[in-house]
């Protein structure tokens, strides 16, 4: 066995550490020429980019291995204290059943069931087509341009800072970096550690919480762009990142008994169904646009542009410049001036993305390239104005009060007891699918002149004069209800039955107007036409 | 974007060659039946003010400390960025320290899958032009040794990872030198371990990458 030693003493380029990594990742060229090539191998290779196809691929770290944002100082004027975010084991693998952070011996650890969706385990087996040999990861250099001088065109297509979107004069040559337009959903997981208060001295801290974040989808379609910024003066390193994110999601902290740690950096398993859920989640958030607006790298400025020397730094996406063609771009959408003007545009590209819908505006393409957008859950059925057929009665059901398979979920852990949803409150309403019973809080005349609905008698109380008997009406003093609860109208069925712990129609000790249930369906949202002028992040805890 | 590296930094570049232990000449005639179908195995291993000692643990070399008789300090373990039309300002990696290993690389030329995935759309087409045929190309590819390591082998020896610097910014012409900002906008690590006791991240890549052009 031959070994080269190579030593060189000086580093002169900050890729060079990259370089190496592509040195392995990206064999030579002259690797090829191991295998005879022909013109019809040679045929169609125009140089245009570089191809990067992974088969049967997964990625695993070791759980014990993380990424770490190192805390810092903090002002000590605040009553915060230093936290350092460690993600371990961060893997990308497939939707399969498969195993979790533990291991027993030399094996991973089964994992125990898929959850709600699948975002039950953590780690999968190997992904078929992560990116397909025909719908590969690109790198490439590209010269792109304007579409013309016709700037009176809404959303007309590419334009420099200057407002210049002649074919010629503002064309630029950018690198990119593709991801696939189509592939399979995907595995992304990781658990994570908040260490609060480190003492970096002593390594002591005053808290760990150990959570565990499971993703399955894909992000193709997004696009990582790298160019000149062409604003007059300030032609700096640009980078424009459009993200694109489609799946579900699911946040938990709850762990596994006997698989369960408090130690510092101990794996552990955590239960397969608990937590926070976003199901048919699609994110798209444009940070850039050709060649007008960037993400870019600065300091803290003041006013007249001296840097402000805290040691801190600014990663901004630039305000867009006063130019009739960038706006033209950048907003994409005009309709007649008027009052709603802006609720006519944010509802044509609501109803233009929901399935069902009719938009009375027709929204250009461009309109979504500029826009971004974050929707949770399907948004299904069609609802509103707009729709075809808006519901006119209850249930107009999305997502009943407990389903796992759509929209914004919480969900106990296996074993666990239900627990009390949707808050404490006056009014209760029964939201399940074919009930449309309510509670009324009594002095609501609407409920006795209703007779379809329950409603309730009459509730009085009195605080006492001293003592805790000044409170036995609760913190808000006395009350009296013309109406008070338990009782039934034409034999509709008092809502407490089904909503309480107690049950019978009359509960006649203290019901509380909750939904005990074991999952709680929030419901769908989303966020439509998200247009950004201009972002700063600025780091703050330099000068600590 | 101007760059400046603040030490000398040694790099150790391994690479162990399989069949290489022969050293036999070869003739034309054994050359000519030479496809590189067996390709090479890779060890490499990439310090940056590092050591390894011994016993396999990391070491740091050490980054002097700035003191009044040096108020520029003696800048070491660093590297300083400055980008265009940011003349008066740098984002400064600062105790920068790192190793990278990879272990038990297998580079060699495959061909891609000789019919559709089922996964191109028009759009994924119109990203090579008309006429280009992605598949049953030549490729390069790169994989691991995984021989015997099972599906749920906890086995992620593919590749080391340790990586650990503070980002802070520093003003001026000759901010690469200065150390005027005594805290850290952003830290960041890559280790094992609780503390890093462990050393390296160590990662596990199943399957092939291959790589061609178009």
């Amino acid at each position: 066995m031959q070994t080269l030693r190579h030593c060189i003493s000086t580093i002169c380029t900050p890729g060079a550490f990259g370089l190496l990594v592509l040195v392995l990742l990206l064999p030579g060229t002259t690797m090829a020429a191991l295998e005879k090539l022909d013109d019809s191998a040679m045929a169609n290779v125009s140089g245009a980019g570089l191809a990067f196809v992974w088969e049967d691929f997964r990625w695993l770290t070791k759980p014990t291995s993380y990424f770490e944002q190192v805390g810092s100082g903090v002002s000590p004027d605040t009553t915060f204290k230093r936290g350092d975010l460690r993600w371990y084991g961060v893997s990308l693998s497939s939707k399969s059943l498969g195993y979790t952070w533990t291991q027993t011996g030399n094996s991973m650890d089964a994992c125990a069931g898929n959850g709600s969706g699948g975002l039950g385990c953590p780690i999968g087996g190997p992904v078929a087509n992560f990116s397909a040999h025909d719908n590969p990861y690109v790198l490439r250099v590209m010269d792109y341009a304007g579409d013309g001088g016709d700037a009176s065109q809404i959303g007309n297509g590419i334009v420099t800072w200057d407002g210049n979107t002649d074919p010629a004069g503002s064309s630029r040559t950018v690198l990119e970096f593709l991801a696939p337009t189509e592939q399979p959903d995907y595995r992304f997981a990781f658990w994570g550690e908040i260490e609060a208060g480190k003492n970096p001295a002593t390594l002591s801290n005053q808290g760990l919480l150990k959570t565990q974040t499971i993703i399955q989808g894909n992000a193709s379609d997004s696009v990582l762009r790298l160019f000149q910024f062409t604003e007059p003066g300030n032609n700096t390193l640009a980078l424009l990142y459009h993200s694109h994110l489609q799946g579900d999601f699911r946040f938990s902290a709850n762990q596994i008994a006997g698989q369960h740690s408090d130690v510092l950096g101990q794996p552990v398993a955590f239960d397969q169904r608990a937590g926070l859920h976003f199901r048919h989640v699609d994110a798209y958030i444009p940070l850039g646009h050709l060649f007008y607006q960037a993400l870019t790298i600065d300091v803290p400025r003041d006013g007249l542009g001296n840097p402000v020397q805290n040691g801190n730094f600014v990663l901004e996406v630039d305000a867009i410049p006063d130019e009739l063609a960038v706006y033209r771009r950048h907003y994409s959408l005009a309709v007649p001036d008027a009052p709603d003007a802006g609720y006519v545009t944010a509802r044509a590209a609501l109803l233009t993305n929901t399935p069902g819908a009719t938009p009375s505006v027709t929204v250009p393409d461009n309109y979504f390239k500029t826009h971004g957008y974050s929707r949770w859950g399907d948004w299904y059925p069609c609802q509103g104005v707009g729709c075809a057929n808006p519901p006119s009665s209850m249930p107009a059901e999305r997502n009943a009060y407990n389903t796992t398979n759509d929209g914004i979920f919480f969900r106990k852990c296996v074993g666990c007891s239900n627990f009390d949803a949707f808050a404490y409150r006056m009014t209760a309403v029964d939201v399940r699918a074919g009930n449309n019973e309510f509670t009324c809080p009594g002095n609501w005349s609407g409920c006795s002149s209703n007779p379809t609905r329950y409603h309730t008698t009459v509730q009085n109380c009195s605080p006492g004069v001293s003592g805790d008997a000044r409170f036995q009406c609760g913190y808000g003093g006395g009350y009296s209800l013309p109406a008070g609860r338990a009782t039934t109208v034409n034999g509709k069925v008092n809502p407490m039955h089904y909503i309480t712990t107690l049950s019978g129609d009359a509960p006649s000790a203290s019901p509380i107007n909750v939904i005990n249930t074991g999952v709680a369906n929030l419901g769908d949202s989303r966020i439509e036409g998200m247009v950004i002028n201009e972002f700063r992040f600025t780091s703050f805890s330099a000068q600590y | 974007m101007t760059m400046r590296s603040m030490r000398m930094v040694p790099l150790l570049l391994a690479c162990a060659l399989a069949n290489a232990d022969s050293m036999q000449p070869l003739d034309d005639a054994a050359m000519s039946g030479v496809t590189g179908r067996e390709g090479i195995g890779l060890n490499m291993e990439f310090l940056i003010n590092t050591d390894i000692a011994g016993d396999g643990s990391i070491v740091h070399h050490s980054c002097p400390a700035f003191s009044a008789s040096t108020p520029n300090g003696t800048p070491d373990c660093r590297i300083a960025l400055r980008f265009n039309d940011r003349d008066d300002s740098w984002l400064v990696l600062k105790d920068y320290h790192g190793v990278l290993r990879f272990n038990k690389a297998h580079l060699d030329a495959a061909r891609t899958n000789s019919s559709p995935s089922g996964y191109c759309d028009d759009e994924c087409s119109a990203r090579f032009g008309a006429g280009f045929d992605p598949n049953n190309r030549l490729a390069f590819q790169l994989t691991y040794d995984h021989a015997g390591v099972m599906d749920n082998s906890a086995y992620y020896g593919d590749f080391d990872l340790y990586v650990n610097l503070k980002i802070a910014a520093e003003f001026g012409a000759t901010g690469y030198l200065d150390n005027n900002t005594t805290g850290t906008a952003l830290g960041f690590r890559a280790a094992d371990g609780p503390n890093a006791v462990n050393g390296a991240a160590q990662m596990r890549f199943d399957g092939a990458m291959k790589m061609y052009g178009y």
